[in-house]
């Protein structure tokens, strides 16, 4: 791997921990203004952790505590989040929601919720009857819903990935697998030491997601610990998502440290159940379980009967950062912290949902309180800006975009992932991203190979033989996310060179 | 290549389109033998078995295009053909379907655990171990005892890697018996049945992973467990057949074979469009899945030269799987069928059972099995005028 170290850089004005959604979109932001930005990350890629694991859902704001940061930032931040999406071309779709009653106790629920959105400016919200639901959603079973036309869903890597680069072309500097280990005081500055190097920064944000309770107590000791919670998904081939329309979502319980097993249809096509809600005590642990695998089933099969089980391709999980511990349950508002005596450092803890959301406009507020404290981070002229936009995929095209692409760019025409569409072209594009990323995950997660229904089986092979033909990639060149996770081991003892020496 | 050929051979004008750089599919990576024996009378590499296809194909005067992918399909036959430079549209009387199939991977069968590097279904390790020299791990786990399973089980402990042991979750292997015993017990691969891998431990590369015992219901017995530490888990648990193309062209499929439903001819409820192979029913023996291929080339070739009586819709005989039976293929005949060929899966492995092939009530054909097993596709071939007057035609063991 070829990303820069940190070692011997200059002082930034503005260090950013952790390349999550929450970095990425203050990335972005600030490459707007005449400062220097570093962002580090431990893992190999931006938006590795919570930021793809989740349900990539735009929340319009009916879960939130009218006058909390999480209820304002969602508000805001779904609007800054669509025309983001619009600007740098990030797949999302205003689909809208049915929060669905199961039956008439859950009625009171919907109508709670629909008063707490309407009192966070929501629009149009209205509850519907039950076979008004089914006519919206036909093939669920409700009583009642709750119907929320202003949500809506987004890719969330795409998001992620997009923001990241965009921040990259336009001077930002990521330093990739690097985990900071320590942040220590110095004189004008504050260093960041990482596994890879020490960064230092005027400015220190740390969007360091699950660990950034751990990484904030450097400075701030009273930071309170952050509790993970994990939550499983099942991914539904695109066949499914052919007959879902809109966002399902339970009734929430109270005591739940999610919003209940939903189902979400994604802006490729898929359909996602889930999530699942339990406490770990690893803050890394992105394992899934058989009995949650069931359940995730079971629960998404009372919504919708007729679900076609037989159509789950893949699993994940993801990790909430909870504020609030297992013993309660429930969510706490978001956490902003900056102490008295280091007010250039600032801690976001206990982003969790609607993180994703919410993300673009903590961003905007953290990086308005950055511009407003500074002298000369002057707005950089609109001419001088680089757009790297989110490349809109070749099997979307229409018949004759598609006809043009590929007599003008003959890579178009070879296609590497059958289940996907994805071509040649797309795979290298996808490959030499300003971030430097060249593991597998990396270029799955920026043009869906190997993200289809065979996982894989078909296009891997093709993509090792264009890195191989291509790049002149060996085996040990191939990662599927960072160092530690080798896809292969070499080549075959009996080569024929070795055949020749016999 | 087969159906190609026929085709061909019958008198049509045929374009055979795959999207590799050569013909021969998945047989270009199958460089063991035991290919050919039916077809040929003896034992050939998949290689050599799919160059006498292609040397067939050349002098029967099939035209080519490789590289090229089929991206899409209309009821009509028009095909939308997309390689390197190139997007154009070919308009054909007939289709045949044979596309082949892919494999069953984790994500379907829901093992649960991390997702590190190192977990491949077989047949894509074996690609990148005979195709692309690469080695995919050093000790391997393989679930499944499909035939790839078992062939790459071998392949892997030829190049020098430790396979440490085969699971399969039912009581019986489901890879053919010759299989069984030349790549694993002649290797001292242990076979563990009725077990399977229950989590995938490792955050980046696989470091192990915890096999239980598996009760008749398919659940894990609870103390049960033991782990084995690897570095790679090969799948092999399963085909399906790739109907994705067939599927937005409206071919109707049969929800256990996953293929086409077709009638006698080979062809599916969209007129002029054919199946054969393993997109049509997952074959274990390439031998049969060719000479499907010919039968639904020459139905194709007859159809274009309207030699072939289009379908009556009124007078079909269904044909279903009756007790014991998995599936039959064909779904339906005509009437008019002169002789009829089934083939069909037994869902249990037995011993000396009949096959008994009914019409209405009557016994129309028998067929005696010293064993049968779920592995092995059994054809059975009925005289037509048998099948006279039945609406349905029933396949049953005992």
């Amino acid at each position: 791997m070829t990303q820069s170290s940190p070692l011997d850089c200059p002082i930034f004005d503005v260090v950013v921990i952790g390349a999550g959604v929450v970095g990425s979109a203050i990335a972005r932001y600030l490459s707007r203004y005449a400062c220097s930005v570093a962002v580090v990350e431990k893992e190999s890629d931006v938006g590795m952790a919570a930021s793809c694991r989740n349900s990539g859902v735009i929340h319009a704001g009916i879960n939130y505590l009218p006058g909390s940061l999480r209820a304002r930032f969602c508000m805001e931040g779904r609007l800054l989040l669509l025309k983001l999406c619009e600007t740098l071309g990030v797949p999302h779709s205003v689909c809208g929601k049915l929060v669905v009653a199961s039956c008439d106790d859950e009625i009171p629920e919907l109508v709670r919720l629909k008063q707490q959105g309407e009192a966070n400016g929501v629009p149009n919200l209205a509850i519907v009857s039950g076979s008004e639901a089914i006519a919206l959603q036909p093939g669920i079973r409700a009583v009642a819903a709750l119907h929320v036309p202003t949500s809506g869903i987004v890719s969330p890597y795409a998001l992620t990935i997009a923001m990241a680069e965009d921040a990259a072309v336009n001077g930002v500097r990521f330093f990739l697998n690097s985990e900071v280990i320590d942040i220590n005081p110095q004189p004008g500055a504050y260093a960041a030491k990482t596994t890879t190097g020490t960064v230092r920064g005027r400015w220190i944000v740390n969007c360091g997601g699950i660990h950034a309770g751990t990484l904030a107590r450097h400075l701030a000791p009273d930071v309170p610990q952050l509790y993970p919670c994990v939550g499983e998904y099942l991914v539904m081939d695109k066949q499914a998502g052919e007959d879902l329309g809109m966002l399902i979502y339970p009734a929430p319980r109270r005591d739940s440290a999610g919003l209940g097993v939903h189902i979400t249809p994604t802006t490729d096509g898929n359909v996602l159940l889930g999530p699942s809600d339990e406490y770990v005590e690893d803050p890394e642990a992105s394992s899934c379980t058989s009995v949650t695998m069931s359940r995730l089933l079971n629960e998404a099969k009372t919504m919708w009967p007729s679900i076609p089980t037989h159509l789950v391709i893949g699993a994940y999980a993801g990790i909430r950062a909870k504020q609030t511990p297992p013993e309660t349950g429930g969510f706490a508002d978001y956490l902003i912290r900056q102490t008295p005596d280091h007010p250039r450092v600032v801690h976001l803890i206990g982003i969790e949902s609607p993180g994703l959301t919410a993300a673009p406009a903590i961003a905007r507020h953290i990086v308005d309180d950055i511009i407003q404290s500074e002298e000369g981070f002057d707005r950089k002229p609109e001419v001088t800006l680089k757009v790297r936009r989110w490349p809109q995929r070749f099997d979307e095209l229409s018949e004759a975009e598609k006809g043009r692409l590929v007599a003008e760019y003959p890579d178009y025409g070879d296609i590497v992932c059958r289940c996907e569409g994805v071509t040649k072209h797309e795979v290298l594009y996808a490959l030499n991203n300003p971030l430097g990323v060249k593991t597998l995950a990396g270029i799955k997660f920026r043009c869906r190979v190997m993200m289809g229904r065979c996982s894989g089986g078909y296009c891997l092979p093709r993509i090792v033989d264009i890195l191989q033909e291509e790049y002149g990639w060996q085996p040990e060149d191939f990662y599927l996310r960072g160092p530690a996770s080798p896809s292969f081991v070499g080549r075959l003892l009996k080569e024929d060179s070795d055949r020749q020496n016999d | 290549m087969a159906a190609a050929t026929a085709a061909a051979e019958e008198g049509s004008d045929v374009l055979l389109v795959d999207r590799n750089f050569q013909l021969g599919g998945i047989l270009n990576q199958c460089i063991h033998d035991g290919f050919g024996l039916h077809a040929f009378g003896e034992i050939l590499t998949g290689p050599e078995f799919a160059d006498r296809f292609v040397q067939r194909a050349r002098h029967a005067g099939v035209k080519t295009r490789t590289n090229t992918l089929v991206t899409d399909l209309t009821a009509d036959h028009e095909v939308i053909c997309t390689s390197r430079g190139c997007r154009d549209r070919i308009k054909a009387r007939s289709v045949i379907l044979a596309m082949g199939c892919r494999e069953r991977t984790r994500g379907m069968i829901r093992i649960p655990g991390n997702r590190p590097a190192g977990v491949y279904t077989a047949g894509t390790a074996q690609r990148l171990t005979n195709m692309t020299n690469i080695r995919i791990g050093e000790r391997i786990v393989i679930l499944g005892s499909g035939d790839i399973g078992l062939i790459m089980a071998r392949r892997l402990t030829w190049e020098g890697a430790k396979v440490i042991a085969v699971i399969e979750k039912l009581p019986y292997p489901s890879g053919l018996a010759r299989n069984i015993t030349q790549c694993l017990e002649d290797y001292d691969i242990p076979l563990h049945l009725s077990h399977s891998v229950i989590y995938v431990h490792g955050r980046d590369r696989v470091e192990a992973v915890t096999v239980a015992q598996m009760d008749e219901r398919g659940a894990s017995i609870p103390g049960s467990e033991f782990n084995l530490g690897c570095d790679t888990l090969l799948l092999s648990v399963g085909l399906i057949p790739e109907n994705d193309l067939s599927r937005r062209v409206g071919v109707a499929l049969d929800s256990t074979t996953s293929g086409a439903s077709i009638d006698n001819q080979y062809m599916t409820n969209v007129p002029g469009i054919f199946s054969c192979g393993n997109v049509l029913h997952i074959h274990d023996l390439a031998d049969w899945a060719a000479d499907e291929g010919e039968r639904a080339g020459r139905s194709a070739a007859r159809y274009t030269l309207r030699k072939l009586d289009p379908p009556d819709q009124e007078h079909r005989i269904s044909i279903n799987p009756g007790p014991g039976i998995r599936y039959v293929v064909p779904q339906t005949a005509g009437r008019s069928t002169d002789r009829l060929l089934v083939s069909f899966r037994v869902s249990e492995p037995g011993q000396n059972t009949t096959i008994r092939i009914m019409a209405s009530d009557s016994i129309i054909a028998t067929k005696k099995l010293r064993k049968s097993h779920p592995a092995t596709m059994v054809q059975m071939e009925i005289d037509s005028d048998r099948l006279f007057d039945a609406d349905s035609v029933e396949v049953r063991i005992s």
